[in-house]
């Protein structure tokens, strides 16, 4: 996991610039990588990444987890359609399906907010998917039970939903 | 990889809720149309965000597809207290409507207009017929414009020659 940082010095593609997380910790990527965050992708063309760029709402951990992301799928977007690269588009399956798989749900969620905020659109859609198939065929009582949700309607104001809502209930 | 573990307190796993709407929107809108709308019991936090969701799948996965007829009241309703909110993802999928059925071909084409009114940018209507000689929906015969369109499957449609312009 820790080997992100290192990895990218190896990669090419261009200038190398630092993100730095709410904790401090530093993470040397190119720009390519970088790039895929739509919010770094922008702050590039307007020329303020030469000092690092800070994420205050970022931890270590997380931006561990997305500088991963961002590094296994850097090939994506300029390879787009390129169909000599099938083989690693499996590895690449695999490796999505096993970072969000593994996940405890608060982390799950931080890295969700982190995508969010970096504006990555394909690892959001990815972890929105995953509590997506958590929900997905679920009563809403075991919704609530998976997600610890805390019911606040009183008895009476939840059935008068359901009542109101009865076309979405029935079967 | 191991997801770091947090304790597992009352509310430790309650965080769901204190994701952004935008990205419960996302959420919700990889769900089937079913669950999603589901979710508005769940607690006063989800009452109204389905009718944000940023898609709406009915039967995607499905392998036991509902009539038009029978998926009409639930999409009548859905239709009709959705917000305005733009549609990333539309996927319908009925089974066959009835042959001439003027009501059926009808609303097929009102959901199609609806996805395309939500600049709706991957679009899938499917309807299934058991015989393959049965007649093809047919689409209004007015040009379909989009800026917002990528993707567009119709499975057993027809469209009129010189229709599809962007």
């Amino acid at each position: 996991m820790a080997a992100a940082a290192a990895e990218a010095t190896i990669d090419g593609g261009g200038k190398m610039i630092i993100l730095i997380s709410a904790d401090g910790k530093r993470f040397e990527v190119t720009e390519a990588v970088a790039s895929q965050s739509q919010l770094i992708s922008n702050m590039i063309e307007d020329d303020c990444t030469e000092n690092g760029v800070r994420l205050p709402n970022v931890d270590g951990d997380i931006l561990t987890m997305v500088v991963d992301y961002c590094n296994m799928h850097a090939g994506d977007a300029a390879a787009d359609g390129d169909t000599t690269k099938a083989s690693s588009t499996e590895e690449l399956k695999k490796f999505d399906a096993e970072l969000v798989q593994a996940l405890e749900n608060p982390v799950l969620f931080k890295l969700i907010l982190a995508a969010n905020f970096l504006n990555i659109k394909s690892l959001l859609d990815m972890t929105c998917q995953r509590v997506a198939d958590m929900m997905s065929g679920k009563t809403p009582e075991q919704m609530r039970e998976t997600f610890s949700i805390e019911n606040d309607f009183t008895p009476e104001e939840e059935a008068a939903i359901r009542q109101e809502n009865a076309w979405a209930f029935d079967d | 990889m191991s997801g770091r573990k947090e304790a597992k307190g009352s509310a430790g796993g309650d965080r769901i809720g204190a994701l952004p709407d935008e990205v419960l929107h996302r959420v919700l809108s990889f769900l089937p149309a079913q669950d999603a709308v589901r979710t508005c019991v769940l607690a006063r936090r989800w009452r109204h965000l389905w009718k944000s969701a940023t898609g709406l799948r009915v039967d995607e996965d499905e392998s036991n597809l509902g009539s038009v007829k029978e998926q009409q009241e639930f999409l009548d309703h859905l239709l009709v207290l959705r917000d305005s909110e733009p549609l990333e993802t539309c996927v319908l999928r009925f089974n066959g409507y009835e042959d001439d059925d003027i009501e059926d071909i009808f609303r097929l084409n009102v959901y199609f207009r609806y996805a395309l009114h939500c600049k709706v940018r991957f679009l899938r209507l499917d309807v299934w017929q058991e015989e393959e000689f049965c007649d093809h929906v047919p689409i209004d015969e007015q040009p379909i414009v989009s800026q917002h369109l990528t993707k567009l499957q119709l499975y057993d449609f027809s469209l009129e020659e010189a229709m599809i312009e962007s």
